[in-house]
């Protein structure tokens, strides 16, 4: 069964952050005047912490069951790449867990008033920041392995921040379609290389942990 | 070439060489410390603009400089480590973190003390405060990590490999005053062209800048050799 199946019948893992994504965003209008201006100025930040927190949170437990029921090292033993399988659990989670919340952040950008226009460029920037945060997200997951959530993030979540910075840029030029462009192309540089360089370092610390 | 290289690789080695310049790298770190600060504090003129509040600098600029040289550091230690095997690799990633977090606060906080006579407030998210929070936070990381597991070996791995991917954060602090319009003001010394600093404020400033790295540099023999007894009864 491929990673795409496996995830899919999982459906917690990937219905549940798009839920909770959903969920902050309807909330976060609550807490302010629906009639406020402060509904825009604020999207930014609640976007981008909603992302963080989604991105933790579908990534906690991404390799934990393979690790616990001993199906890494049934991989490892037929021979196979385990930085291939890293890869694939990666792409199964941008294709559940990114692609619907950067539409969702669409949605919800146009409700909110905060785009007129410029709804690919939009939902592209969302997609890939969010596609960087579940690969570091899922790095901090294979650290700690066995240790619980809570050290993963702690250790990686600096490393986020250079993509937050990169999509605060991005937002904050959307009206400008030149310049939040070279932002989108920055930001899929930085989830292509995000994308190889956590995957393979996920499955060397998962090989580590089975040693 | 190999007899100057061994201590570096060789743990047996590398303890006799810390035994023997521990003393002397500390007593002249101490000193020079002591000149650094002594002109500066009491000697240095009054700056015009911000009077004796600037006095500060003697602190806070080493400090600041050393917070990210340190994880400089680290970083080739763990791609020493991860790429040639050297064993005293991750001691002294370790250690420098131990130390790395200790400064970054210190700098920190010798910052905010400074902001509040020339900013008018003790803190501001600004770029380049912000940035060296996170790596604050990074030293924080990495020595909880490092911490958090029974096996030596994986703890290193894993504590090397954080240490490499973090050193992206350093350029980002460097650049921060020239990418975003900060609070906190550029760099007004560098090696690249001419301090904005008259030289009877910048010879203390750099005379505390050498003393602070020898004495760090002690600090670090030290914790390392409190962490190989650590290790050796572990």
């Amino acid at each position: 069964m491929n990673e795409f199946q496996k995830l899919f019948y999982k459906t917690r893992n990937w219905l549940g952050p798009n839920l909770i994504f959903v969920m902050v965003m309807i909330a976060f209008p609550l807490s302010l005047n629906i009639y406020s201006a402060e509904l825009e100025t604020s999207f930014e930040s609640i976007l981008v912490i909603a992302l963080l927190m989604i991105a933790f949170i579908s990534s906690e437990g991404i390799f934990n069951e393979d690790f616990l029921d001993g199906s890494f090292e049934m991989f490892i033993s037929e021979g196979r790449s385990l930085f291939q399988l890293v890869m694939e659990k990666f792409c199964a989670y941008y294709f559940m867990v990114s692609l619907p919340i950067s539409l969702a952040a669409l949605a919800f950008a146009l409700a909110n008033g905060v785009i007129k226009d410029n709804y690919l460029l939009t939902a592209s920037g969302v997609f890939f920041v969010n596609t960087i945060f579940t690969s570091i997200f899922a790095f901090g997951s294979a650290i700690s392995l066995n240790k619980g959530a809570i050290l993963g993030i702690i250790s990686v979540l600096p490393f986020s921040m250079p993509a937050v910075i990169v999509f605060g840029r991005f937002l904050d030029n959307l009206s400008v379609s030149n310049i939040s462009f070279s932002f989108l192309e920055l930001l899929a540089g930085l989830s292509i290389m995000s994308f190889l360089i956590f995957a393979w370092l996920s499955s060397k610390i998962i090989k580590l942990h089975l040693e | 070439m190999r007899n100057l290289l061994l201590p570096l690789v060789s743990v047996k080695e590398y303890i006799a060489l810390n035994q023997k310049i521990y003393p002397f790298v500390m007593l002249f770190g101490i000193f020079l410390i002591s000149i650094g600060w002594i002109t500066g504090l009491f000697f240095a003129p009054v700056d015009a603009i911000q009077g004796h509040s600037y006095r500060i600098i003697y602190i806070h600029v080493p400090m600041a400089i050393f917070s990210q040289l340190i994880y400089w550091f680290m970083a080739i230690w763990s791609f020493s480590f991860l790429v040639w095997k050297i064993k005293i690799g991750p001691l002294m990633t370790i250690s420098a973190a131990y130390i790395g977090c200790m400064v970054t606060f210190i700098a920190l906080f010798s910052g905010s003390i400074w902001g509040i006579p020339t900013w008018g407030t003790w803190w501001q998210w600004d770029a380049r405060i912000t940035s060296t929070f996170i790596l604050f936070i990074m030293y924080v990381a990495l020595l909880t990590v490092n911490g958090s597991f029974q096996n030596t070996y994986k703890a290193d791995q894993i504590t090397a490999w954080i240490t490499l991917i973090g050193v992206i954060n350093i350029p980002i602090i460097k650049k921060s005053v020239d990418w975003w319009s900060t609070l906190h003001q550029p760099a007004s010394i560098s090696l690249a062209s001419e301090s904005s600093i008259d030289l009877s404020m910048l010879i203390p400033l750099v005379i505390s800048i050498l003393g602070l790295g020898l004495f760090l540099f002690a600090l670090g023999l030290k914790v390392s050799r409190l962490l190989l007894l650590k290790y050796e009864e572990t």
